[in-house]
């Protein structure tokens, strides 16, 4: 049994600064091709689990979009030992969460509870992932939230400027082409069989990764794992799944939707980006950094936004994933201030791509980058999240004792590179969502 | 939690300090007595205005400085507004704590104001508010608050209104600024890897000399009660649903009925955590507003809303409906849900559930230095330094039969403010007829 026990255990550690090395963490695989990462901490008698699958929308069937979405909101609403509401009713007696959800590229799925109710958490999350019943009733249940929440993204201006930018942006049939979400048609002709035969493909353990952090003991972490996912069947090795090449367009593409009863305009603008294991992803995300992140939403913010006073929020974002995500700068503008906003975000791309770094912005990324490890593993949550991300991209338990030494090397040429070479002026996207 | 030391200045400046060692971290808290609540009609929003020009600069931190020097360091930061109180934070690395004193100090008396400043901030305000605009269900909340109140300034939103943003002048910003802005108006927190001691020491000198003011105004207000039933009804474009939103009169924290109303909106769904903002989103399903709501396939989303407030607040209830259902059948049901609360009071098994959530939301809530530090800073202001230290004697005294006559006396009719949202261009004749059946229930 796993149980909670008392501050006492941890004190080997006092001399780490950083609460990921190979010596504060057991990573063990689970049924021979997943892998469990598991890091005991004592601040709080609290226990925490993140978790990803690669069982995303990027599986989903032409035609079938939604499907990886419905299926995940399913896992939780019913199984062999649980109906939906005996599910639901446990969770909450103990105060506990259990979510699984689909995203483009996988699924995640977390648990947070009491550290002294962890043994019986790690069952009910096996049994959610391996045996789940897709009863019908719930199905339906789960459709209508689906189908209603695609009608009320047609209705949300920054919804849909990011779907117009992304259907533009990406090839058809790359995954951030397609929606997540599905259509009212395609989610209204999923049938149960669908959802079935989805779960069995795709929730296998290959290349899953579980990362556990809480107030237990690592050992009894594992052999309660061992125990509760010893029915999850390995499927024969396949390889990721084909996806076209995304790249910047040879002209710069505009879209622009109207939505009635709206006041404000929000606007996505950019380009398919790198992935989180391209050679640039370094310089490529500190560029990010500089153009719409640090500070205020960097030189975006200052200009755009605190010199201009055109816009609350303007600030980029790259989503470096297993994929080249979007690269983008998002921003919300009053309807008559759109072109003066664009030609802001393009002006200071521009000048990204010819003076990478300016005064001390080079030492103000590289040393929020360093610095900010304190405070973005302070928390369980943090510390699973990052275990999550150097086993799902191969990083190594060393990782963060490497990492500042990866971020000191990275020159202002690089960054200016990285910038040119994705931030296209000839063709990135525009997509607007204006009031009617 | 780990024992929090208060102690106040000559100044009047009250200080928070709860050592935590568990990560080398620390977050550092500026908290001021004024929000909306502080508001009148004509200078509606000013509040959180003032709070975007402390980030415009003083003489020796120019504009932009207060951000650059803390991501320097590691850090991350941000400031908000609500109705009863501003707040402004920066979490470091725990050996810079120090940067953190020193913005917070000099902001709170040398901030600029510049005229320039103050007008491209105008614009970039009217920006946040037209994006709030843009959803419906916000929309819908302001209606609702501004029937149910008729005196409080409760009734406003914190961004306030389009009008006053467009007309208030640099001179106001600044009178309120120094109005509200002193240590005797003020609550530093610091939760942390540090010794209090120490730092309680670097805390008065970088604050102590700074002058105490005038008391700032009390809120004269008293919203008087309520003697029936409010409805609005609010029909535009932009949503794909209808949408159901009930206000009642609920008291200030401070009210023997606080606690019971805690637990009612537990049991309703699920317990939200210890302070002003909630905690992790727990205990919903199995809830009574969503077995009743969601779970019959009457609405996608229903929740509940009790927060500790300074002043008598709303005990509100939310619902987005599934597409087709006949809005009448949702309002009904969920009046039936009030009217058990009212009726009977809570199985011991239920209440226990409920208990257990508001355990584990204590423990969530301790990791990480910030929710710590929003949890002393904002319960200090709203509740008052005894609070948190009889949370939970004050929770755990707390009956089925306390809970049914709180929500006897809350959930009364003529205390019910009733808000629709109906998107355009209606949905037919469902809507209008549905409501004419509605109108029966008050």
């Amino acid at each position: 049994m796993v149980e909670a026990h008392s501050r006492a255990g941890a004190a080997s550690e006092a001399a780490v600064s950083v609460p990921i090395t190979p010596e504060a963490v057991e990573r063990r695989p689970l049924r021979e091709v997943a892998t469990v990462l598991v890091r005991e901490s004592r601040g709080t008698p609290a226990f925490t689990v993140r978790g990803y699958l690669h069982a995303g929308g990027i599986r989903d069937p032409e035609g079938r979009e939604g499907l990886a979405l419905l299926t995940a909101s399913l896992l939780t609403r019913g199984t062999a030992r649980y109906t939906s509401e005996r599910l639901a009713l446990t969770l909450d007696s103990l105060g506990a969460s259990l979510n699984v959800r689909a995203d483009v590229e996988g699924v995640s799925f977390g648990v947070r509870c009491l550290a002294e109710d962890a043994a019986l958490l790690l069952d009910m999350l096996a049994e959610v992932l391996i045996h789940p019943t897709f009863p019908p009733a719930e199905i339906e249940k789960q459709r209508a939230k689906l189908i209603t929440g695609i009608r009320e993204a047609r209705h949300d201006t920054r919804a849909v400027a990011d779907r117009a930018f992304r259907a533009a942006a990406f090839p058809a049939g790359h995954p951030y082409h397609r929606s997540l979400e599905g259509e009212e048609e395609t989610v209204a002709a999923l049938t149960r069989d669908a959802l079935v035969d989805f779960h069995r493909r795709w929730y296998r353990p290959n290349g899953a990764a579980l990362a556990v952090v809480g107030d237990v003991r690592a050992d009894q972490v594992l052999a309660r794992l061992d125990h509760a996912f010893a029915a999850w069947q390995p499927a024969p090795p396949d390889g990721p799944p084909a996806v076209p090449a995304a790249s910047p367009g040879s002209s710069v593409q505009r879209r622009t939707e109207s939505i009635p009863g709206k006041t404000q305009a929000d606007i996505v603008l950019g380009v398919p980006g790198f992935s989180r294991t391209s050679a640039d992803y370094y310089p490529a995300m500190m560029a990010d950094l500089i153009l719409g992140r640090l500070g205020l939403m960097g030189r975006l913010g200052a200009t755009v936004r605190d010199e201009e006073g055109l816009a609350y929020y303007v600030y980029s974002q790259a989503q470096a994933g297993v994929l080249a995500g979007p690269w983008t700068v998002r921003a919300g503008v009053n309807p008559k201030n759109v072109e003066r906003a664009v030609a802001g975000i393009v002006r200071e791309i521009e000048g990204l791509r010819q003076e990478p770094v300016r005064g001390g912005e080079l030492e103000d990324a590289r040393d929020y980058l360093i610095g900010s490890l304190a405070v973005r593993l302070e928390t369980d949550a943090g510390i699973a999240q990052a275990l999550l991300e150097i086993e799902l991209f191969g990083l190594g338990l060393d990782y963060l004792l490497r990492y500042p030494g990866l971020i000191r090397a990275v020159t202002p040429e690089q960054i200016g590179a990285a910038a040119r070479r994705y931030l296209s002026l000839d063709g990135y996207t525009v997509a607007v969502a204006s009031p009617a | 939690m780990m024992p929090t030391v208060r102690t106040t200045l000559p100044n009047g400046l009250v200080v928070l300090l709860r050592e935590v060692h568990t990560a080398p971290v620390a977050t550092f808290w500026a908290w001021y007595r004024v929000g909306s609540r502080n508001e009148v009609p004509g200078i509606t929003g000013i509040s959180h205005w003032v709070e975007h020009m402390l980030f415009k600069g003083t003489p020796t931190l120019p504009k932009g400085e207060f951000s650059r020097l803390v991501n320097r360091h590691g850090g991350t930061w941000n400031g908000f507004t609500w109705k009863d109180f501003t707040a402004y934070f920066e979490t470091l690395p725990a050996e810079h704590v120090q940067l953190g004193i020193r913005i917070e100090s000099d902001r709170m008396v040398n901030s600029l104001f510049e005229p320039a400043e103050v007008e491209s901030e105008r614009t970039v305000i009217i920006s946040e508010r037209e994006g709030a605009e843009n959803n419906p269900e916000y929309a819908l909340y302001e209606e609702l608050e501004s029937a149910a109140y008729r005196v409080h300034a409760y009734r406003h939103a914190v961004i306030g209104y389009k009008s006053d943003l467009w007309a208030i002048t640099r001179d106001d910003l600044y009178r309120h600024y120094r109005t509200y802005y002193v240590p005797n108006n003020a609550v530093i927190v610091a939760v942390g890897d540090f010794d209090s001691r120490e730092l309680q020491r670097r805390i008065e000198e970088a604050f102590g000399g700074l002058p105490a003011g005038p008391a700032p105004p009390p809120v004269r207000s008293v919203e008087p009660p309520q003697e029936g039933e409010r409805r609005v009804v609010l029909r535009r474009a932009g949503g794909a649903v209808p949408m159901l939103q009930m206000g009642f009169h609920a008291p200030a924290v401070t009210h023997p009925d606080f606690f019971p109303l805690v637990l009612v909106d537990g049991v309703l769904s699920g317990f939200k955590g210890p302070g002003v903002f909630g905690g992790e989103g727990i205990g919903t399903r199995s809830s009574r507003l969503y077995r009743a709501l969601v779970e019959r396939e009457l609405a996608v989303e229903a929740g509940s809303s009790y927060r500790a407030s300074h002043d008598p607040t709303l005990f509100e209830v939310g619902v987005t409906l599934r597409p087709g259902v006949d809005p009448a059948r949702v309002e009904a049901a969920v009046l039936d849900e009030l009217g058990r609360m009212a009726g009977e009071p809570v199985a011991p098994d239920e209440l226990e559930k409920v208990m257990k959530q508001a355990r584990a939301q204590w423990v969530y809530a301790a990791d990480g230095v910030s929710p710590q530090a929003v949890l002393l800073g904002s319960m200090e202001i709203v509740a008052g330094p005894e609070f948190l230290g009889g949370f939970w004697d004050g929770l755990s005294a707390v009956t089925p039969e306390a809970m049914r006559a709180a929500a006897a006396r809350t959930f009364a009719a003529q205390n019910r403010t009733v808000g629709w949202y109906f998107p355009e261009p209606a949905a037919g004749g469902a809507a209008s007829a549905a409501m004419e059946e509605v109108a029966h229930h008050g």
